[in-house]
C-alpha cells in the first residue's frame, strides 16, 4: 500500500503540471489583461499616461509569449515558492491567500462535519422506519432544504437575526477582530460568527445527504446478511450500524475528493452575500480583474487540494472496504 | 422423547389486515432432538416462509394469522415463539443460540465488509461471556470442525475470498458457534456445485449426530432430501400435502404431486426412457385454484370434487399423511 501511495503523489506531479497550465491558459483567454483593466481605470480618472503603462507591461513580462510568461511563474514558485504578484492588492500573492485559504478550509471542514453529523443518523432512521411520519417530515424538509437558494436563505436569516436580536452578522469576525493577530478572543469570535454559513452551506448538503444515505440504507437492509444477523440474535440496533450501515457508509467516503472543489466554488454566493472572507469571492473579484497570477494560484492550490482529497477518498476506501484493493502490479 | 419443536396449524399471510393472501396455510409439524425433518418445494410453496416463522423472522409485511410454534427449552416449559415481541429480547436469545439457522447465499448472507473470524466472534460474544481472544480461539477451533484446511488463516479472511463451498462451511460454523439445539438449513446446498453439496452435506449430517442436533432441512431436490431426511414433508402453494417417514414417502407416494416430483427424477426413471415432467406451472398466490390447488396439474383426477371441495388430510397409513380426495 505505501508503493500505491508513493506512485499516486507522484502522479501529482504530471496531473498538476497539465493543470496549472491549462489554467493558466483560460486566465489568459479573455482579450486584454490587467493592464487593460488598469488603463480603463486610469483613463476614467483622467491620469493616463501610456508610458507608464508601456513600462510596467515589459517590467510585468506581459508582452512576452505565453509560454514564456508560464515557464517564469512556475519556475519562481517551484524555486522560490513565489506565487506571483497580485496586481490589484499590490502585494505578493503568497502573503495574501494564506489567511483566505485557512478560513476557507476551517468554514467548509466544519460544514461538511457538521452535515454528516446531522444527516446521516436522519438518513439511517429514514430508511428503518421507511413511511414514517419522521420520515416524511425528514423528506419535506429535505426536499425544502435542498430547493431553497443557499444565497436566499442566508439574506432570510441575516435579515431574522437582526431583527430578532439587533445583531449584524455577517463576516467571520467581529469588526475589533477582523484584522487583529490571532489569539484565543479571536478563534472565539470565530465560532459564534460560524453558525450562520454553517447552516446556510450545510443545509442544502445535509438535504441530499439524508436522501442519499437513506437510500443506500433501504438498499442493504433488503441484503440476505441483515437477516443472518438477525438470525444470530443480534439486537436489531446491532444489526443496522453494524452491517448495513456500514457497508451504506462506504459510497460516501470516495464522496470526499470531489466535494472539496464543490464547496470552494458552491460557497462563493453565499460567501458574498455573507460577506466571508473566503477563497471563492476572492478568486471570483481575481478573475474579473484580471489579476492573473492570484487567480491562478487559487486554481492550482484548489487542485492541489483536490489531489489530495481524491487520495485520502482512496486511501479511506480500501481501509474500510476489503473488496477494493491496490492493485499489486 | 419430547418434541424439540412443534408447530401447529401455522398461517401465515401477507397485505393488509382485512385482505391477507395466505401464503402458508395450516401446516403442522415437530422435530425431536437428532432428528432431521426435510421440507420439499417448489419456489413459492412457503418451506422458507415456515421455517423462519420458527426464529420469529417473518419478513416484513408478513403476518401469523393463526397457530402456534412451541419450543422446547432444556429445562423449563415449552415457549410459545409465536406469542414473542418481534425482535424482542426473548426470542433473541434464542436465535443463533438454540435455534441457528444456514441460508442459501452464503456469499450473500455473510457481511461483505467483515472477515469470517470477526463475524463467529460476534455471534459467539452476543450469547457468552467470553473475552475477544476465547472467542477468536473458539472460532477458530469451529472452523477447524467444519473441515477448513487452515482455520486461523481462513478467520482473518473475507466473505469474497473464499470458494462457494468454504464460505457454506464458515456459515456452518458460524450457525454452530453456540451449540445449538435446533439447526434450520435453508436449502444450504442450492448454490454449491454437486460434488460441494455432496461435502456440505455429509458435514451436516455428521455434525448433526456429534451435537444431537434436531435438524429441519429445507430443499426444492427431494432427490436430495430423501437422502438425509428421517421424515419428508412436502409443501405445494403454502400447503402440506403429503407428510410422513422418509422411506414410506418415497416408497409409496399418497399424493400424485409427490408421485410426479419422484417420477421427474432421473433415478427413478428407467434407462432410455424420456425423463416424465410435472405440467404446467405453480400458480401464482393470489391465483389459487378453487378446491384442491392442484388439480389444475394434478394428472390423477379423482372426480369433481377435486375442482370445489379443498382436500381434508387424510391418514394413510400409521403417521403417512396426505392432503388428496383420492384417500378419502
Amino acid at each position: 500500500m505505501t508503493g500505491y501511495i508513493v506512485r499516486r503523489i507522484l502522479w501529482f506531479i504530471p496531473t498538476l503540471l497539465a493543470v496549472s497550465l491549462v489554467s493558466f491558459a483560460i486566465i489568459q483567454l479573455p482579450p486584454g489583461d490587467y493592464l487593460t483593466v488598469l488603463e480603463s481605470q486610469m483613463g476614467a480618472e483622467g491620469d493616463y499616461n501610456p508610458e507608464v503603462v508601456a513600462r510596467l507591461r515589459e517590467r510585468f513580462g506581459f508582452d512576452q509569449p505565453f509560454m514564456v510568461q508560464y515557464g517564469k511563474w512556475m519556475w519562481a514558485m517551484l524555486a522560490h515558492g513565489d506565487l506571483g504578484y497580485s496586481f490589484e492588492w499590490r502585494v505578493p500573492v503568497s502573503s495574501l491567500i494564506g489567511e483566505y485559504l485557512a478560513l476557507t478550509v476551517i468554514v467548509t471542514a466544519a460544514t461538511l462535519i457538521a452535515t454528516w453529523l446531522i444527516a446521516l443518523p436522519i438518513g439511517i432512521y429514514s430508511a428503518v422506519r421507511p413511511y414514517s411520519i419522521f420520515d416524511y417530515i425528514a423528506t419535506i424538509l429535505g426536499f425544502i432544504g435542498k430547493a431553497t437558494p443557499n444565497f436566499l436563505l442566508a439574506l432570510v436569516l441575516m435579515w431574522w437575526a437582526f431583527d430578532t436580536f439587533g445583531a449584524d452578522v455577517s463576516g467571520l469576525f467581529s469588526p475589533e477582530y477582523a484584522n487583529a493577530p490571532w489569539s484565543w478572543a479571536k478563534v472565539r469570535d470565530l465560532i459564534a460568527h460560524m453558525w450562520l454559513p454553517l447552516i446556510v452551506l450545510g443545509t442544502s448538503g445535509a438535504a441530499s445527504l439524508i436522501r442519499q444515505m437513506r437510500a443506500n440504507v433501504l438498499d442493504e437492509l433488503q441484503k440476505p446478511y441483515v437477516e443472518a444477523a438477525r438470525a444470530q440474535g443480534l439486537p436489531e440496533w446491532k444489526v443496522i450500524l453494524r452491517y448495513p450501515v456500514r457497508v451504506a457508509l462506504n459510497p460516501f467516503l470516495s464522496t470526499i475528493g470531489s466535494s472539496i472543489p464543490e464547496l470552494f466554488s458552491g460557497a462563493v454566493t453565499t460567501a458574498i452575500v455573507l460577506n466571508l472572507p473566503m477563497a471563492g469571492p476572492m478568486l471570483l473579484r481575481a478573475l474579473v480583474s484580471q489579476d492573473m497570477y492570484l487567480a491562478g494560484s487559487f486554481i492550482f492550490l484548489l487542485s492541489v487540494f483536490t489531489l489530495i482529497g481524491t487520495l485520502i477518498s482512496d486511501i479511506l476506501l480500501t481501509l474500510v472496504d476489503p473488496r477494493i484493493r491496490f492493485e499489486e502490479s | 422423547m419430547k418434541d424439540l419443536i412443534r408447530v401447529d396449524e401455522l398461517s401465515i399471510g401477507f397485505g393488509l389486515k382485512n385482505w391477507v393472501i395466505p401464503a402458508v396455510e395450516g401446516v403442522s409439524f415437530s422435530v425431536k432432538p437428532g432428528e432431521t425433518l426435510g421440507i420439499v418445494g417448489e419456489s413459492g410453496s412457503g418451506k422458507s416462509l415456515s421455517a423462519r416463522a420458527i426464529l420469529g423472522l417473518v419478513p416484513p409485511g408478513g403476518l401469523i394469522t393463526s397457530g402456534s410454534i412451541s419450543y422446547q427449552p432444556e429445562s423449563g416449559d415449552a415457549v410459545d415463539i409465536t406469542s414473542l415481541p418481534k425482535n424482542g429480547r426473548a426470542i433473541r436469545k434464542l436465535r443463533g443460540a438454540e435455534i441457528a439457522m444456514i441460508f442459501q447465499e452464503p456469499m450473500a448472507s455473510l457481511s461483505p465488509v467483515h472477515t469470517i473470524g470477526n463475524q463467529i466472534v460476534t455471534t459467539l460474544r452476543q450469547h457468552a461471556d467470553l473475552s475477544a481472544a476465547a472467542a477468536l480461539s473458539r472460532a477458530i477451533e469451529l472452523l477447524d470442525q467444519v473441515g477448513m484446511a487452515s482455520p486461523a488463516i481462513i478467520a482473518g479472511q473475507y466473505a469474497h475470498q473464499l470458494s462457494g463451498g468454504m464460505r457454506q462451511r464458515a456459515m456452518i460454523a458460524m450457525a454452530l458457534s453456540c451449540s445449538p439445539r435446533l439447526l434450520v438449513c435453508d436449502e444450504p446446498t442450492t448454490a454449491l456445485d454437486a460434488t460441494t453439496e455432496a461435502q456440505v452435506v455429509e458435514l451436516l449430517m455428521k455434525l448433526q449426530q456429534d451435537f444431537n442436533m434436531g435438524m429441519i432441512f429445507i430443499s426444492h431436490n427431494i432427490g436430495l432430501v430423501s437422502e438425509i431426511a428421517d421424515r419428508v414433508m412436502v409443501m405445494y402453494l403454502g400447503q402440506s400435502i403429503e407428510s410422513g417417514a422418509t422411506e414410506h414417502v418415497l416408497k409409496s407416494p399418497a399424493h400424485p404431486y409427490t408421485r410426479a416430483l419422484l417420477n421427474a427424477l432421473p433415478a427413478f426413471a428407467e434407462a432410455g426412457a424420456e425423463l416424465a415432467t410435472l405440467q404446467g406451472a405453480v400458480p401464482d398466490l393470489t391465483a389459487r385454484p378453487t378446491g384442491c390447488s392442484f388439480h389444475p396439474r394434478c394428472a390423477e383426477f379423482a372426480g369433481p370434487q377435486c375442482e370445489t371441495e379443498r382436500p381434508a388430510i387424510q391418514v394413510v397409513t400409521n403417521q403417512h399423511l396426505a392432503r388428496c380426495h383420492l384417500h378419502e
